[in-house]
């Protein structure tokens, strides 16, 4: 008997290995390492490219003048003639087509190759300007101008905006005759010329020989904020009005008093500063500035007279970490020994570029170590799923190609990049530091318990993500500069500070003048012919508006703004008669239930407004239709877009899909190798979200759309919810998550970026997170419109749902035709795009608006390959109708859809109750105010 | 009769200083108290939805409320059974905690004291929770249980009508250690020592005792007070409903009565209805403080 048992136990021991052999087999699926390494590190790499090239020395430039028009997308082909083989940087003269806010984008090859990936995406700057007219409101406050695009031609040299190669990019000439090929990208230009010069290395600092050249006057200072170029719109003068140790200041009033900020902190960013005229001599230079951001470390910055590099040391000036201003002369890193800077005589040009300086190294690593990392997660994630078991033997070493010693090299270039950076901050102890050892510690213990590794999977995903923000951290180096100085090398100090007293007694009488500033107002209307606007929104978009209108509104039409900064409901404004006479940016729901309560007035007694509304999508009014009535004018309105990440798609073999068959057998791929896709649903509701409109919180109306099935009756005295059209898409869309499993609920940025959630339906907005927080997936990841529905006849429906918020006029207005003028100016492309640039300006590209306003949208700075899926996407969209009862129907399908999916409840009995419910309401409202009005 | 009605005048008059002493804060209190309740009572006979002018529809309103509207009793009756768990739970738990940590010297006891009432004090705390039970795959509770192999799908806690009512009465009652339990050490502090040296010597053998015959009743009207407050917390607690499970929850399973008075009043526009709604609500509330009351003279009582 016991033998048989024994028999029994070692066969079922045998089969338990096959069976677990089989699985491993299975899940042995194309490792998406080697493609997706591929995809990012092409073979043809600058690195490779200029150690090839480094032992050449050159002399010489050429000059080749081209005079001509390269439009966006075309190409452009000359030939040039090299007396010497060599390196040569690459420089334009050139001028914009358009004004965007996006750098140009363009390749360039030699005799018809890429010399190196790069080459493919080369970027040149846009120059901007503060616009001329005064910045000053109504109450005296300054405010930060306007930028304008230069409209000429300047000279630029193509630079690398990453970092990472160094400052230019240089190409190699062999001697002979090359035929140069551009084709713009991103964006067009005019060229006048290009000119290839030899590379030179700046020599070193030499202490001058003849003191009898020191300047020996006063002080020259040149104030930040009076920057004459930058090369990004988003570097505009700033106000810091809490200390007396800048200049100029004020008690009373705001005043702009330097520039930078968070926004100068990408690589090649310049600022460019005019000095008056100066006398022949070398000079010692001084900077008042404040780097308040990276802890610890330094900020770096180039800096160039008449763009040329003095000598090698400026070409990493660092600056160090002090909460708030200092003063430090430009000098020797270690010996405080300040340099003397040479100046002919005449009129100069000082600029300042964003370098990584010293994290150069740090950066490159940890760069290479993120990549890694990201694709061993998703070779791990292969094998276990998302959510590991973990009694179970996956055997991870034996089935992730070469597990071990990726792990290792990780382990090595994270410890590598670790070590450099306590090396250039000087300390082993600081936050970022202790993220990357953090990851480590992982790896360590991933290749210490082997056979227990899958239990450190999620610890390895937190790790990771805390990483790569690191990686983002250290590519940023914001800087505010104060004032420039340029003083006599013979004086010790450049300029007298502020003392602790005269501070103390600034900061005392600027805490009494809080007592006489109204904070609340942010304009004073004058008298005469005023109209007052209410906002609910943060003090910065409330003030660019504010801004806004005094430049333009008020100076073009006479009609003067009292804008309030307000966190009240507009139905307690008209309770309290205290109403004003425009909105902004109202609810969705909202326009109709005042519509239908008279508190709002009918546009339509407007003779200009068809014109008005070929601003907006064609339907992009109907939510604020009401009867016959229009009530309101779209001011922003977003729609989901399909994101997905190139490098994995193209590691299956799978292209993007076009309809939901093709997405679903995409999904199944994707899911079979345990990764997800993403629809979007709202898990945590709160009211505000919930009555945010029908269309945005979830892709239930848009597959309605697709399917030809209206929401509401055409009277819209009731929902069509009850239908058997309705039931059965909201059975397809139910069973996504009931039958499919998609994920209720994730984090869609994190899952995107790591790759586990390689495809997902997401609102638009998305792309300026992605495109700002993501810089390692840059490039790998594009956006398109939604699937389609195949219909019957063949043609496929892409029809996507939206949301919004809306603009009116209040029936209790004194003068409709002043607050109409205003509704117009506000939703103009004009207006629409300057408030979009400005409120970017100061919270960077996450505070993008998305404006109903297409041309000021299609302005913004987007990847074209983004924008024409946007746009693509935006001509799909159809809007839904709101009635009177209508915010019901967004709570009745949130219901059904819970039940249905978290409690397995029955679709049809679900979307009968809740449905009979929104109904119900419906009919309870029409009836209400059916003999009212 | 004549004697007491001049006897009362004189009493007026006598303290007329007082009186006049009392006039801001009784005409504050009118103003912004007992005029909006007596407001809030006229309104409730009247359809109105603030934009256009009420129409006096008598008791319309109360007929519908105890006739036709579901969410009403299904709101009342989370409302209720939160509260009757929750109120006397977290009350018994803020006093034996005060009772305990008033045992403790000084120093020790304004370090608890602190840590206890912290949770109240920052309101936004309740967030950390929202993070911990995040439906998300890879949130705190999720991912502890999915790695113990207990559960190996994300649970969306709050979508949840089996766990969302738990969970929030857990935190109810880590938020609950507020006003309630600070009156309560202060209370504690403030029972005479010579009271618990008598009834020493008077024959109190255990700490129960104690507790039952001298600590409770010299301290009746701090009970009284953070009942009071205790009874408030639960039956507001529909801001941490709303900010955890959302409004509406999944098959209204969350949803309070002030959710759905706040929800009538302010999305739907009918504010007569739900002026009906609060002043069901109040009368609910006061008939509670009289039950409490009487339970509390019952505090200190010996069996025989």
């Amino acid at each position: 008997m016991k033998k048989y048992i024994s028999y029994i136990l070692i066969l079922a021991i045998v089969l338990s290995c096959f069976v677990n052999f089989g699985v491993c087999a299975a899940t042995q699926i194309p490792s998406s390492n080697q493609n997706n390494s591929e995809y990012i590190q092409n073979t043809h790499s600058y690195q490779n490219y200029i150690t090839k090239f480094s032992g050449l020395n050159t002399i010489g430039s050429i000059k080749k003048e081209l005079n001509v028009t390269l439009n966006k997308q075309a190409s452009l082909d000359f030939t040039i003639n090299v007396a010497n083989e060599g390196l040569y940087t690459v420089g334009f003269k050139y001028k914009p087509l358009e004004s965007k806010t996006v750098n140009l984008e363009f390749g360039l090859k030699i005799d018809g190759v890429y010399p190196y990936a790069e080459a493919k995406e080369f970027e040149l700057p846009r120059m901007w300007k503060d616009v001329e007219t005064v910045s000053v409101d109504s109450l005296g406050n300054e405010f930060s101008p306007q930028q304008i695009m230069l409209d000429e031609m300047y000279y630029n040299l193509v630079v690398d905006t990453t970092g990472k190669n160094g400052y230019e990019y240089y190409i190699h000439l062999s001697s002979g005759e090359h035929k140069i090929t551009l084709n713009a990208i991103n964006g067009g230009f005019d060229i006048e010329y290009v000119e290839f010069s030899a590379k030179q290395d700046a020599s070193t600092y030499s202490e001058p020989k003849d003191t009898s050249k020191f300047y020996d006057g006063e002080s020259i200072i040149i104030e930040g904020e009076d920057a004459k170029f930058k090369s990004s719109a988003f570097l505009s003068n700033k106000g810091d009005s809490s200390t007396a140790k800048i200049t100029p200041h004020s008690t009373e009033k705001t005043v702009m008093n330097y520039i930078g900020g968070p926004n100068w902190k990408n690589v090649g960013d310049t600022i460019i500063w005019e000095t008056p005229y100066l006398k022949e001599g070398y000079y010692k230079l001084s900077f008042s500035f404040r780097q308040n951001t990276v802890i610890g470390g330094k900020v770096y910055r180039l800096v160039a007279i008449d763009g040329k590099v003095p000598f090698e040391e400026a070409e990493e000036v660092g600056f160090t970490y002090k909460e708030g201003w200092q003063l430090t002369d430009f000098s020797h890193n270690d010996n405080d020994q300040p340099y003397y800077v040479y100046f002919s005589e005449g009129i100069h040009e000082i600029s300042m570029t964003a370098v990584l300086g010293d994290m150069v190294e740090v950066s490159k690593k940890l760069q290479e170590a993120v990549i890694m990392l990201s694709s061993m997660y998703l070779d791990i994630n292969i094998i276990t799923g998302e959510t590991v078991d973990v009694n179970r033997d996956y055997n991870l070493f034996g089935t992730v190609p070469d597990m071990e010693n990726r792990l290792i090299q990780i382990k090595d270039l994270l410890n590598d990049s670790a070590d450099t950076l306590a090396k250039v901050t000087g300390q082993n102890s600081g936050s970022n530091y202790s993220v990357i050892k953090n990851m480590v510690v992982i790896l360590e213990q991933m290749l210490k318990s082997k056979f227990d590794a899958h239990k450190y999977k999620s610890a390895y995903y937190s790790k990771y993500c805390a990483v790569s923000s690191v990686l983002q951290d250290l590519n940023n180096m914001p800087l505010d500069v104060d004032k420039i100085i340029l003083s006599s090398p013979n004086k010790e100090n450049s300029i007298e500070t502020v003392g602790f007293f005269e501070n103390l007694t600034f900061s005392f009488k600027r805490f009494l003048m809080t007592f006489v500033r109204d904070y609340s107002s942010l304009s004073n209307a004058e008298q005469g012919e005023s109209i007052s606007v209410w906002v609910n929104w943060g003090r910065d978009q409330a003030q660019v508006l504010s801004r806004l209108i005094s430049t333009h509104f008020t100076p073009d039409t006479g009609i003067a703004v009292d804008l309030k900064l307000v966190n009240a409901s507009v139905v307690q404004a008209v309770l309290s008669g205290d109403a004003p006479d425009c909105i902004l940016q109202h609810n969705r729901s909202e326009p109709v239930n005042l519509a239908m309560r008279g508190a709002l007035y009918d546009l339509k007694q407007f003779d200009d407004l068809e014109e008005v509304l070929t601003r907006f999508q064609p339907n992009a009014d109907i939510p604020y239709r009401y009867k016959d009535g229009l009530y309101a004018l779209p001011d922003t309105q977003k729609f989901f877009v399909m994101f997905y990440r190139k490098d994995i798609l193209e590691s299956y073999g799978l292209t993007v899909p076009k309809t939901w068959n093709e997405f679903d057998s995409i999904a199944k791929i994707l899911i079979r190798n345990n990764m997800s896709v993403y629809l979007p649903t709202t898990v945590s509701t709160s009211t505000v979200q919930i009555n945010a409109g029908v269309g945005s919180a979830n892709i239930f109306p848009t597959l309605l759309l697709q399917n030809g099935v209206k929401l509401y009756s055409d009277d819209g005295k009731t929902t069509n919810l009850l239908s058997t059209e309705t039931m059965e898409v909201f059975k397809l869309w139910t069973e996504y998550y009931s039958k499919q499993k998609f994920p209720v609920s994730l984090d869609f940025y994190n899952r995107f970026r790591t790759g586990v959630t390689p495809i997902g339906i997401a609102s638009y907005e998305t792309y300026s997170t992605l495109k700002v927080a993501a810089p390692e997936i840059d490039g790998l990841w594009g956006l398109t419109s939604i699937p389609g529905t195949v219909n019957a006849d063949g043609s496929v429906s892409k029809k996507i749902s939206a949301g919004g918020t809306a603009c009116g006029i209040l029936s209790t207005t004194s003068n409709p035709k002043n607050a109409w003028e205003f509704l117009k100016w506000w939703t103009s492309d004009e207006t629409q795009y300057n408030f979009s640039v400005d409120v970017e300006n100061i919270l960077g590209t996450t505070g993008r608006i998305e404006s109903s306003n297409i041309e000021a949208v299609r302005n913004l700075s987007w990847d074209d390959d983004a924008l024409d899926g946007i746009m693509d996407a935006w001509e799909n969209v159809e809007e839904i109708p709101e009635y009177p009862g209508s915010y019901y129907v967004t709570r009745s399908i949130y219901q059904a859809f819970w039940n249905v999916v978290n409690e397995n409840k029955s679709t049809k009995d679900m979307l009968m109750k809740y449905g009979a419910e929104a109904n119900a309401e419906m009919a309870d409202k029409w009836q209400q105010y059916a003999n009212r009005n | 009769m004549k004697k007491t009605l001049g006897k009362h005048k004189m009493v007026i008059s006598d303290n007329m200083a007082f009186y006049i002493l009392l006039i801001p804060f009784i005409s504050t209190f009118f103003i912004f108290n007992i005029l909006p309740v007596l407001s809030s009572m006229v309104l409730s006979l009247f359809d109105y939805d603030m934009l256009s002018n009420p129409i006096f529809i008598g008791l319309d309103n109360y007929s519908k409320i105890f006739t036709s509207d579901q969410l009403f009793f299904k709101t009342l009756g989370t409302t209720l059974k939160f509260a009757v768990i929750a109120g006397p739970l977290g009350y018994i738990l803020a006093f034996l905690l005060a009772w305990m940590i008033n045992e403790f010297s000084k120093t020790i006891r304004v370090i608890l004291t602190f840590i206890f009432y912290v949770p109240s004090l920052v309101g936004n705390a309740l967030y950390i929770w929202q993070v911990m039970f995040s439906g998300d795959s890879y949130a705190y509770v999720n991912n502890l249980l999915i790695s113990f192999g207990i559960i190996t799908e994300p649970i969306q806690w709050f979508q949840n009508t089996q766990y969302n009512f738990t969970i929030v009465l857990i935190i109810q009652l880590w938020m609950s250690m507020g006003v309630s339990f600070l009156a309560n050490i202060a209370g504690l502090q403030n029972v005479s020592v010579e009271l618990y040296e008598a009834g020493a010597i008077d024959g109190v053998r255990t700490r129960w005792h104690e507790l039952w015959y001298i600590t409770l009743p010299s301290m009746k009207s701090i009970l009284l007070f953070s009942a009071v407050m205790q009874i408030q917390s639960v039956f507001s607690a529909s801001s941490l409903m709303e900010t955890l499970a959302g409004y509406p929850s999944v098959g209204n399973s969350l949803d309070t009565l002030v959710s759905l008075i706040n929800d009538v009043g302010t999305v739907r526009y009918e504010m007569g209805y739900a002026s009906a709604l609060s002043v069901i609500l109040f009368l609910i509330i006061l008939a509670i403080r009289y039950i409490i009351g009487g339970l509390l003279t019952l505090v200190g009582k010996s069996d025989n």
